[in-house]
């Protein structure tokens, strides 16, 4: 295992810069349908305003819904160390730190649903369901992508598997458009936004700016996939110059992939996951060649 | 107390001492009348009398009668002395003894027709696993050393034998029924630790027959990867709480087994790496499932025992009665989802750890291996917690969903049993933080097997303490994970201190003004898609009688999951056997002068045939 | 590099077709094969090919790009047909197909001991590749419903056959691959008249059904 204390000034730099992304995708999408949108501090006003609320719980629930709200944040935080700024070293890493990272974004995902049943109401439990039967199957897809960015294989074919795969597990994983509706807070095509219905107050704040780090985690990701085939920045200015752009691009791919395309039917989920799974088998088989 | 528990633990206690001083010390124990206690054996032994130890304690006071003690004890006995034995006649002796324990606590579950039949599906299982056993001793003493075709016998009856009696798919139909029909401690005994000796049981028929070829070694990972994936599906589909407990038994069978693959095809490509991570990480893997899965088991029990059902379909709420087996129960959970920060996930850890380690390697068809066994184990650990948020959160989450207290108050657990599974969620933690000091401990049980193999001891230590840099790494997010929540937690108590906090609202329904518990998301309806996308394979049948009509009467849906291997294999063969096995009904007169005379008979004619 | 993407391309193409319900992106995808593979000499020799090559991929393109995808195109008008319904084992099972075919593929091209003089000439990903898209046209053509997805599979298959007759005889029989194509293109045409009339005498399109024939 090997540490590196200065990978803490990164995990600063997503603390402060991860309730950005939200706005600037809602910006896009906005832009594209011709609307000015909300500002784009807009997610850090609604965790602050958050934060500043009493609570409300439901005479249903038990520990285990304030435990959600806790350890889902925590999880992310954990995971954040194990994530590297392309070309840098991430706090922690060691052989097999992505499996970990996956693996903590179970942690919150898990207690998660198990929040969202802690509640008793139908609404959350088919949130929960969905989401687990959506991320099961997107799990091996993440640690194929994970194993094969880990192979540092040239640019060309197998680079641009990788991101495709990549791009379609983190749409669904952070509940964006094609598999997710990030706001319809009431409607039945939801999956991950209904799981946190009856979260209210700091606990709301928190699971807000757990997503928000989630989606910061998978942007690095896209960052790293993108960015490292093709080269391999050197200095720490001009490392972070081009990790801050490929995260603006990055939130601009999303704000387009939202825009451009309606929310894919619930059976058609699941084949969308799979093709990312045929991608991955498929950049594996020219990786080795 | 009574005084069969007194005898288990206190026996259990005196073994796990010298059990772990051979593992320590590396010195192995033996006795001419045929016992050798070595670092294999003794890993075994440990986690057999150390979650006996719980089991026994946790029926302390709920368990009254003689019998079930005297039968608990001598199936605790016999565990230890198969995995002991170092003689064939006294390793089948032991192991048929621990057979017909186990049956007879299977069947104790009362007069119950269900208990009776699943005690002879179980017992009919378990002898045809003995027979292909007892076929394999015979192979491999009638020809010791050899290769070839009767290497290649011995080691597939080697595999169904003791696949069998490990649950290994397709050869796992006795295990949902069984378990269901034991009281809660011995289920968890049967499937935390008994069978596990089907592992061992292997592992010794590999190291007898020389060593595992490669086929071998990828026959075990298609073998665990159908179990892992095949297992945990089919555990999603049922609503029984027990049966989902059994088929996650098939399940983590499947992830030793495809441990122990990997680790066989690396040693005979001759990657140390691979070899040692792999079987490593199966045996880690077989200590922490005895632990999770024993105090899974014996928290189902507990539910069992103080509401009287296993239809999770049923229950409901009970964490605000059962806070303590609730509690124990998430550990539990959480551990056998795979997730961090407990001991399911540093097992898997260490398969994962080898096969990236292989990318670099450059050789093709290993890459393929690692490929395959990481998409296998994330698969089955994404459905592992689907699965688990599912158990937990529909028995001990939300409202109940029919009433309970009706014939008596659902309570807590008794002392004993809430000790006994704190214990066991104890080890989970401390397992899982305490690895990266602990793990090269299995070292010992690796070098034992690949004694021969060409991995010498040192190697394996050197690749073990390369595993524990990693496992520091993860140690280390594993406190940080529990030190974040606790800040997170105490963030949000100061930020909620002096502000109002309602805490008897009712559960938002989007506007619906009349939320009943009947309402609630139910077992069935949480793994509803996932059970859909998987029909082909579980063939859930669904019965459902519409509501007609503007004031529309009763309506009825329920499902009902078959096993695959069961309704197309097992029956029709044993329906087939028995209707040819029917013929020779015109033998059995009843008269007792006749049967005389055919043992005669058949002595005579074995007599010429001796004499001819 | 060349030679790889374009067999990336044609795998994805393949894996769309399992995937997809609209007979429209069926055709696309197929077309889409087609022409990539008609630049497929290029890619293998390098250099600007011999009139014969040359021919042979102006025919082909034209062929597979521009007259097969027009004449669907027709018949899916004119049926007015627009979408597979419910093929058998479902859109998932098709893709899991996929990727279980294509690692088969990729074992038995290991198995695969080519002619010593083709070691070092043919791609290593020819073979895989090849077999891959055989295997997408026949499963197509078993498990879709519609005669015209049939004839698009029958299309793709000879894709697949193309890529083994391309990349792995060393030199192109021309008159080989002509007849070839000569025979699809037969094959699709007469295809094609045959749901004509199915559509006009039956109603529907539905291969599955056409055991209504036996009277």
């Amino acid at each position: 295992m090997k540490l590196e204390l200065a990978g803490t000034i990164d995990v600063l730099i997503a603390f402060l810069l991860a309730p950005l992304l939200p706005g600037i995708i809602n910006r896009v999408k906005a832009v594209c349908g011709g609307r000015r949108g909300q500002p784009l501090l807009q997610c850090y006003h609604d965790v602050i305003k958050l934060l500043k609320k009493g609570a409300v719980y439901s005479r249903t629930t038990s520990h285990v819904l304030r435990a959600g709200a806790v350890i889902a944040p925590a999880a992310m935080v954990a995971a954040l160390l194990l994530l590297p700024v392309p070309g840098r070293r991430a706090v922690m890493s060691f052989t097999g730190d992505v499996v970990l990272w996956a693996y903590l974004l179970g942690v919150a995902r898990f207690f998660t649903m198990a929040a969202a049943l802690d509640t008793g109401s139908s609404f959350e439990g088919m949130g929960a369901s969905r989401e687990a039967f959506f991320s099961a199957l997107c799990e091996p897809v993440l640690l194929l992508v994970l194993l094969l960015m880990g192979m540092h294989s040239s640019g060309g074919p197998v680079a641009a598997l990788v991101a495709v795969a990549l791009i379609i597990v983190l749409l669904s994983e952070n509940s964006r458009i094609p598999f997710d509706d990030p706001n319809t807070h009431l409607e039945l095509t939801m999956i991950h936004e209904v799981m946190v219905l009856d979260h209210g107050g700091p606990d709301f704040g928190f699971i807000t700016y757990a997503a928000a780090l989630k989606l910061w985690m998978y942007g690095m990701l896209f960052s790293a996939a993108a960015v490292l085939p093709v080269f391999r920045p050197e200095g720490w200015l001009p490392q972070t110059g081009v990790f801050l752009a490929s995260m603006v691009v990055f939130a601009v791919i999303v704000g387009m992939v939202e825009s451009l395309m309606a929310r894919l039917r619930l059976t058609r989920v699941p084949q969308a996951i799979l093709a990312g799974g045929a991608l991955c088998v498929l950049a594996i088989a020219f990786a080795l060649r | 107390m009574p005084i069969g528990a007194i005898v288990a633990i206190a026996g259990c206690i005196a073994g796990i001492i010298p059990a772990l001083h051979v593992l320590v010390s590396a010195l192995p124990v033996k006795h001419p009348a045929g016992i050798l206690v070595d670092q294999l054996s003794a890993f075994f032994l440990f986690i057999i009398l150390f979650v006996s130890a719980l089991c026994a304690l946790f029926a302390a006071r709920t368990e009254k009668r003689p019998v079930t003690w005297f039968f608990f004890n001598l199936l605790v006995a016999s565990m230890a002395l198969t995995v002991c034995a170092s003689d064939t006649i006294l390793f089948l002796i032991s192991w048929e003894t621990m057979s017909l324990a186990s049956f007879v606590l299977v069947i104790d579950g009362g007069a119950r027709k269900a208990s009776r039949d699943a005690g002879w599906i179980y017992f009919v299982a378990t002898h045809i696993g003995t027979a292909f056993i007892i076929i394999m001793f015979m192979g491999l003493g009638a020809f010791p050393g050899a290769n070839g075709g009767f290497a290649t016998v011995a080691l597939v009856c080697a595999l169904i034998g003791f696949g069998t009696k490990a649950g290994m798919m397709p050869f796992h139909v006795w295990l949902p029924e069984a378990h269901p029909a034991a009281p809660g401690f011995v289920s968890a005994l049967m499937s935390g630790v008994m069978i596990k000796t089907g592992i061992y049981g292997l592992l010794r028929a590999v190291t007898l027959a020389g060593g595992a070829p490669e086929w071998f070694g990828w026959l075990l990972i298609v073998a665990g990867l159908v179990s892992g994936v095949f297992g945990v599906v089919y555990a999603l589909a049922q609503h029984d709480l027990k049966r989902l407990l059994a088929y996650h038994s098939v399940e983590n069978i499947g992830i030793i087994l495809l441990g122990l693959g990997t680790g066989f095809v690396g040693l005979s490509r001759g990657n140390t790496a691979l070899a040692v991570l792999g079987l490593a990480g199966g045996l880690f893997h077989v200590l922490n499932h005895a632990v999770f899965k024993g105090l899974l088991f014996l928290g189902a029990g507990a539910v069992h025992h103080a509401t009287g059902t296993r239809e999770m379909d049923a229950l409901g709420g009970l964490i605000k009665k059962m806070p303590w087996t609730a509690f124990t129960f998430l550990v539990g959970a959480v551990a056998i989802s795979g997730l961090p920060p407990l001991n399911g996930f540093a097992s898997e850890f260490m398969i994962y750890f080898g096969s990236f380690g292989v990318l670099r390697g450059g050789d093709m068809s290993l890459a393929g291996i690692a490929a395959v066994s990481v998409a296998g184990l994330a698969l089955i650990g994404g459905l592992a917690a689907a699965c688990f948020a599912k158990a937990f959160g529909i028995v001990f989450l939300g409202e109940p969903r029919t009433k309970q207290d009706q014939a008596r108050p659902v309570t807590e657990a008794p002392p004993e049993a809430v000790l006994a599974m704190a214990v066991l969620a104890a080890s989970c933690v401390l397992i899982a933080l305490l690895a990266p000091l602990g793990i090269h401990l299995l070292a010992g049980p690796v070098s034992v097997v690949f004694a021969g193999g060409g991995i010498d001891i040192a190697q394996t230590k050197a690749e073990l303490a390369r595993a524990a840099g990693a496992y520091t790494g993860v140690a280390g997010i594993f406190a940080l994970l529990l030190i974040f929540t606790a800040l997170a937690a105490l963030l949000r108590h100061v930020l909620l201190r002096g502000r109002r906090v309602e805490h008897s609202a009712v559960t938002w329904d989007c506007g619906y003004h009349l939320p009943s518990p009947r309402m609630q998301y139910t077992a069935s309806s949480f793994a509803q898609p996932l059970v859909s996308f998987f029909r082909t394979v579980t063939g859930t049948l669904r019965a459902y009688e519409r509501p007609t009509g503007y004031f529309p009467g009763l309506s009825r849906f329920s499902t009902r999951t078959g096993d695959l291997a069961w309704d197309k294999f097992f029956a029709p063969v044993f329906s087939a056997a028995a209707a040819q096995l029917g013929r020779l009904r015109f033998l059995q007169q009843g008269g007792i002068h006749l049967y005389v005379f055919m043992i005669m008979l058949a002595l005579v004619a074995l007599l010429i045939r001796v004499f001819w | 590099m060349l030679y790889e993407t374009m067999m990336v391309v044609v795998i994805l193409a393949g894996l769309v077709i399992l995937g997809s319900s609209r007979i429209r992106m069926y055709i696309r995808m197929a077309a889409l094969q087609g022409v990539v593979l008609g630049f497929l000499p290029l890619a293998l020799e390098r250099s600007l090919p011999a009139a014969r090559t040359a021919l042979l991929m102006a025919v082909a393109i034209v062929l597979k790009g521009v007259v097969f995808p027009w004449l669907f195109t027709r018949a899916m008008r004119e049926m007015s047909v627009k979408r597979e319904r419910s093929p058998i084992g479902g859109y998932s099972g098709a893709i899991i197909f996929g990727i279980l075919a294509f690692i088969l593929s990729l074992w038995l091209s290991n198995k695969w001991v080519l002619h010593p003089s083709l070691a070092g000439r043919t791609p290593e990903i020819a073979v895989p590749a090849a077999l891959f898209t055989v295997l997408t046209g026949v499963y197509v053509i078993m498990t879709r419903k519609k005669a015209l997805s049939q004839a698009i599979g029958y299309l793709v298959m000879e894709n697949g056959v193309w890529i083994f007759g391309l990349s792995l005889a060393g030199e192109i029989p021309v008159l080989v691959e002509l007849g070839m194509l000569l025979d699809v293109f037969v094959a699709v045409f007469v295809m094609g008249i045959a749901t004509l009339k199915l559509q006009r005498g039956f109603g529907h399109m539905d291969a599955d059904r056409l055991n209504e024939l036996k009277g």
